[in-house]
């Protein structure tokens, strides 16, 4: 079952279209890494799923029923846990910490808690709140207020917030930055215990992508306000590792030769005119299928590449991708 | 809504703002007690009457002598300053004493006082200064009391605009409404439930501001000629609490549109204390000469209606209200501006605002 579904969605700011026909889907128990430069879109597509923000077009679908107000969708009443549900009893089931944690400054942590636990009318308030306190590793900051906190604490007691209601999936933007190397990777181990331990999906926004790489099941590309992608860690791996670089007398000719040749292979050309082939491409089935059609190989390598430059490469979204 | 409610509830108690809010209000409501009883002191009338006795007495010397040496360098420029001061001086006198003339028809004793001043205030006695201080220690009724001391001021509705203001901005400068939930629906039930607040901190500061305020005056040694009826009490803490809702309610629209607290602090301390409501019915009242209906407009401020229920206290039930309202009491004119202003707010809020993005 699919625990978010977008259709269409978009969203403008005075006429300004800062996403458009945003198609999305998160099946329950991805950690979902979602990736985009800054402005793309992540954080307005964030805030349209958990209802902060209403959508200009499209519908968003939590655990398969259409969230109030964000498109003609039908909205089916609640029909129990893992069920369909719409509306406000949707959102519930969704946890956020999108761009800051929402920190009451002169409240110490617990009664940040509880201020969220009392206006969710959540039963046993303040145990809950202990517990999510434990969780996060938070049990001993006692009655300090959190203007005093570090940043690292203030994210994890933002996080304490999103999992207070127990929330199926989490919506987490940006939760590594500002953080040093060992808070972002209490972190990272954090989201993904919370993940296996407790099933919660997680989407998860980032530009650390190493974090990402180390945690992601799937991953979704935003650029200019269009998912421009979304292939699973795996696909992902395959297509990111290596590349072949091939450059012929004849691009038009090669290329087309190639992807008819190997139909399961992306080939892109590149202004300068180089073939590059990512994904499960067989180098010695490109060379033969070359050489058999009289091409002129002018250039013949392999590459590897890194995350970064992958997804660079697709949120730019300047080549042709096939 | 009620699960809001007991979150800011627990947020107002466990915060510092409304209890320091509170100290100030309790400490400003002693202090003007305390000054009203040292105004009203035997002592510090008779120390005035002195002192305006001398001053007369003074310039009328100084004038005096000046003419006398008129023939002296510095002689005739002093003479005119001394007798223009001493004219001055005895002409406030007569001031206080022609306005206490219109008072000692109706026996006021602080108006004897006046006319007794301007006219031999070496005849005043010990006693004098007691039955006027006894005078000014006694309130018509408990109603008027507060209307004179708390409400005409506009401290309650620029206290309760200003925490309304701070409390609704921290919701958006620290971004803490984003952990509620808010759907279009949410947001209804949360501009809603925020709304109810605007009304328990009214109520809660209009309580706090009364209660210390009888005691300090109990304390203090005045008194009442007659208590209020209830229907009185209930119609002028009804409306006071209206106009100081309608004013909280239009510091947190200010704050919902602006989502600036620095906005809703100026919004408090220009408009909800009345300060530019004052200057805009000193215009109105001006343009009334040209148009007339502007003039008409005045007595439905919000500021006006603060200044009624200060005023008419003891008898907002009684006193006819202005034009074109003459057969209906001022309370009436205060019921319809109140709930005017603060149905505006509230259509604002939850028919426009709840469209907002957070």
């Amino acid at each position: 079952m699919n625990a978010i579904e977008t259709r269409g969605l978009s969203k403008a700011y005075g006429g300004r279209r800062v996403v458009s026909d945003f198609d999305m889907t998160v099946a329950a128990g991805d950690i979902y890494g979602f990736v985009g430069k800054n402005g793309a879109g992540k954080s307005t597509v964030m805030k349209m799923i958990c209802g902060v923000a209403a959508p200009s077009g499209g519908e968003v679908v939590l655990f398969g029923g259409a969230l109030e107000g964000s498109g003609a969708g039908s909205a089916p009443s609640d029909t129990g846990v893992g069920g369909p549900v719409a509306g406000s009893a949707a959102i519930r089931r969704i946890g956020v910490l999108i761009e800051e944690p929402g920190l009451l400054p002169n409240l110490s942590a617990y009664r940040n808690l509880m201020a969220k636990a009392l206006a969710w009318g959540i039963v046993d308030a303040p145990a809950r709140c202990e517990e999510v306190l434990r969780l996060v590793g938070l049990q001993g900051v006692g009655k300090r207020k959190v203007r005093g906190f570090s940043l690292g604490m203030k994210q994890r007691l933002g996080l304490a917030l999103a999992l207070l209601g127990n929330p199926d999936v989490l919506l987490l933007d940006e939760p590594f930055n500002g953080l040093d190397p060992e808070a972002t990777r209490a972190m990272r181990n954090l989201i993904v215990r919370l993940n296996q331990t407790l099933g919660i999906t997680v989407v998860v926004s980032s530009h650390v992508l190493d974090q990402l790489d180390r945690m992601a099941t799937r991953y979704g590309v935003i650029a200019d306000g269009r998912l421009v992608r979304q292939m699973s860690a795996e696909e992902m791996a395959a297509e990111c590792g290596r590349s072949l670089r091939v450059r012929t007398a004849d691009t038009a000719r090669a290329l087309a030769l190639l992807q008819e040749a190997f139909p399961t292979v992306a080939f892109r050309a590149e202004p300068d005119g180089t073939l590059v082939a990512t994904g499960a491409y067989d180098a010695e089935a490109v060379a033969r299928q070359l050489q058999e059609a009289g091409q002129v190989v002018l250039e013949f390598s392999q590459e590897q590449r890194d995350i970064e430059d992958y997804f660079v490469e697709l949120m730019e979204g300047g080549a042709t991708h096939v | 809504m009620f699960n809001l409610m007991k979150s800011d509830m627990y947020r107002l108690v466990h915060g510092k703002m409304l209890w320091v809010v509170t100290a100030i209000v309790v400490a400003v409501s002693v202090l003007v007690v305390a000054m009203m009883h040292v105004v009203s002191s035997p002592e510090f009338l008779s120390m005035t009457a002195s002192a305006v006795d001398m001053t007369v007495t003074a310039c009328e010397d100084e004038g005096a002598r000046g003419a006398a040496s008129g023939d002296e360098t510095e002689g005739p420029a002093a003479a005119a300053v001394s007798v223009a001061a001493a004219a001055e001086a005895v002409e406030d006198v007569a001031e206080n004493a022609a306005e206490a003339e219109k008072g000692a028809a109706s026996g006021s004793a602080s108006a004897e006082l006046w006319a007794s001043v301007a006219e031999d205030p070496q005849a005043l006695s010990e006693a004098d200064f007691e039955d006027v201080s006894r005078e000014m220690r006694t309130f018509t009724t408990p109603a008027d009391m507060l209307g004179d001391s708390v409400v005409s001021g506009g401290m309650l509705t620029l206290i309760v605009a200003l925490v309304a203001a701070l409390f609704c901005a921290q919701d958006f400068t620290t971004r803490f409404a984003r952990n509620l939930v808010m759907d279009r629906r949410g947001r209804m039930r949360y501009y809603g439930e925020k709304i109810v607040l605007v009304g328990v901190l009214a109520a809660f500061f209009l309580a706090v501001v009364s209660l210390t305020s009888v005691a300090s005056f109990a304390v203090a040694g005045f008194t009442y000629e007659a208590a209020n009826s209830l229907t009185d009490l209930l119609a002028f803490f009804g409306l006071t609490w209206l106009v100081i809702f309608a004013y909280g309610c239009s510091a947190a629209v200010i704050v919902w549109i602006s989502r600036s607290a620095g906005a809703g602090v100026a919004w408090a301390i220009v408009v909800c204390s009345g300060f530019l409501g004052a200057a805009v019915g000193q215009v109105l009242l001006s343009l009334a000469v040209v148009a007339p209906w502007l003039g008409a407009l005045e007595p439905w401020l919000l500021s006006s209606c603060v200044q009624d229920l200060g005023a008419f206290a003891g008898v907002l039930l009684g006193t006819p209200a202005a034009a074109p309202l003459t057969m209906a009491p001022v309370a009436v004119q205060v019921l319809i501006a109140g709930v005017v202003a603060a149905g505006l707010c509230g259509v604002l809020a939850l028919g426009v605002l709840r469209k907002r993005d957070l």
